[in-house]
């Protein structure tokens, strides 16, 4: 499944961040797997009463700041990473079985699978049976940095409603 | 608890006549009746002096009289006579509410009034485009708005509650891209290669096709839902068009107005189509129904321990959910704010 999450849908949390996704979306229902914020700020301290052991990566914004990703995760569950890069020409991402996969961009604007124009903070989400593969190219304008985070599972996850 | 500045259908545009009507909407009875010149004109269904319905009783002119002591409230609700005194009260006024009239459908605004100009009604124009063909129907759902919304949310329920009509196997085999934005969720479902439901077979003649529909739910009050086939490999603007309107209105907290409108850009005129269509889908609503009736009724007596168990494909339906809260508690926060209850 693909969702795409529009920077307006991003929901305010505690510490001035926003929530971009979470599995389980729906707190307190399911076991707690993983979420994705982005604080304003490439300085902003870290939420430290929050469970999960952080991993975190300045993005550049269009304005030229910085905000903070921060993944955290249930480490007897999930193995996060981010990486942070220009879209450039375009690139693939390749997701494994047992893996969700998050594009989050930062500056600028990116075309996912041909058809989702991603802008700033907007989000893409896979997970489950599909798709296994993506290309992101550039957008119109500028070249446009993204963040690609790798939810890696020990056993099955996925994006929890 | 409802959304309240929101635009929703209350009436289809023929059962308005110059006669009052009552229709309860949002909780609150509602009388709706046109003018000589042809406008509607919606009322709070009370009388200021001692609460009889106003749509029990007649209309003088573009005015409308109370059937118990004669109370005459104009359009604006104000009162322009008392039968029994000279001097009008101050307090006789009824609320009276934004309407507009649009592509068949009255839509009604029950919040605050001042907002309803800045908001325009959504598109609908397919129910009177001349190069679209439609049937509808009207109907009061016993279940909650919230249960037709989730419903539309998530269409694999067709494979198994329409099974001789709009649904198979390929609706629940086929992932979905789900697109959420501040108060626009989508849910899409590209179904590549496969057989068009049985309804569209017998509509189109065609038995292998690429198929799609895309639900975009408008919160709060209208999905609109675009749909097609067309031959493998073709173009989706090429294929056989349909947009299906699902304008949702709540009457109570467990009841809900149903504006359904089934557009289609083929077989336009054609009559045998159309009477194929208004019966085979007024079937698909009466299954909805039924089924909705009943987990209505189930859900009311579900302990609290017991939430629904979502999966993936309930994407929509969870962003939805969240977003009808947070817009129920952005609205309530303002009244208290402005000292005012919910």
């Amino acid at each position: 499944m693909r969702l795409v999450l529009r920077a307006g849908s991003h929901r305010e949390v505690a510490d001035g961040a926003l929530e971009v996704a979470a599995s389980p979306d729906t707190p307190r229902r399911e076991r707690w797997q993983w979420d994705i914020r982005v604080f304003e700020a490439a300085t902003a301290p870290n939420g430290s009463q929050r469970k999960g052991v952080p991993v975190s990566a300045n993005l550049g914004r269009g304005d030229g700041s910085a905000s903070r990703i921060e993944v955290r995760a249930d480490a007897e569950l999930v193995r996060p990473e981010i990486q942070v890069r220009s879209v450039g020409t375009g690139f693939d991402v390749k997701r494994e079985l047992q893996e969700v996969v998050a594009v989050i961009v930062g500056s600028g604007s990116a075309l996912a699978e041909g058809r989702h124009r991603l802008r700033e903070l907007d989000a893409l989400i896979l997970e489950g049976d599909d798709p296994y593969f993506l290309r992101m190219e550039p957008g119109p304008d500028f070249d446009a940095t993204v963040a690609v985070i790798r939810l890696k599972g020990t056993g099955s996850i996925g994006w929890v409603p | 608890m409802f959304i309240k500045n929101a635009w929703y259908v209350i009436a289809s545009s023929d059962e308005i006549v110059h006669e009052p009507m009552k229709r309860t909407i949002l909780g609150d009875d509602v009388v709706l009746y046109r003018k000589l010149d042809g406008g509607v004109v919606a009322l709070d269904d009370r009388c200021a002096h001692r609460a009889y319905p106003l749509s029990a009783g007649r209309l003088v002119g573009d005015n409308i009289q109370c059937g118990y002591h004669g109370f005459e409230y104009n359009c604006a609700g104000i009162c322009v006579r008392v039968p029994a005194q000279e001097r009008i009260p101050e307090r006789a006024v009824v609320q009276a509410f934004p309407v507009v009239e649009a592509h068949r459908w009255v839509w009604i605004w029950m919040g605050d009034p001042e907002k309803a100009a800045a908001v325009p009604v959504p598109d609908t124009h397919w129910m009177t485009d001349p190069a679209w063909d439609r049937v509808t129907h009207t109907r009061l759902f016993h279940s909650s708005a919230d249960l037709i919304h989730d419903n539309l949310l998530d269409l694999t329920h067709e494979s198994f509650l329409h099974q001789s009509t709009i649904g198979d196997e390929a609706v629940y085999e086929n992932g979905i891209t789900v697109e959420v934005d501040a108060q626009t969720v989508s849910v899409d479902r590209w179904m590549p290669g496969c057989h068009p439901s049985p309804l569209f077979e017998k509509a189109t003649g065609l038995t292998l096709v690429d198929r799609w529909h895309t639900t975009e739910f408008q919160i709060p009050s209208l999905h609109v839902i675009h749909a097609g086939v067309v031959e493998p490999g073709g173009r989706r603007e090429d294929g056989h068009l349909l947009t299906v309107l699902n304008a949702i209105t709540p009457a109570t907290e467990n009841t809900a107005w149903y504006f359904y409108a089934f557009c289609r850009d083929f077989a336009v005129g054609d009559e045998a189509m159309n009477e194929l269509l208004q019966q085979s889908l007024g079937e698909v609503l009466t299954e909805d129904e039924d089924a909705l009736a009943l987990q209505q009724e189930r859900m009311e007596t579900r302990p609290a321990r017991l939430p629904d168990v979502l999966i993936a494909q309930d994407a929509g339906v969870a962003k939805a959910r969240r977003i009808l809260a947070r817009m129920l508690a952005a609205e309530a926060k303002e009244l208290a704010n402005a000292g005012r209850l919910p």
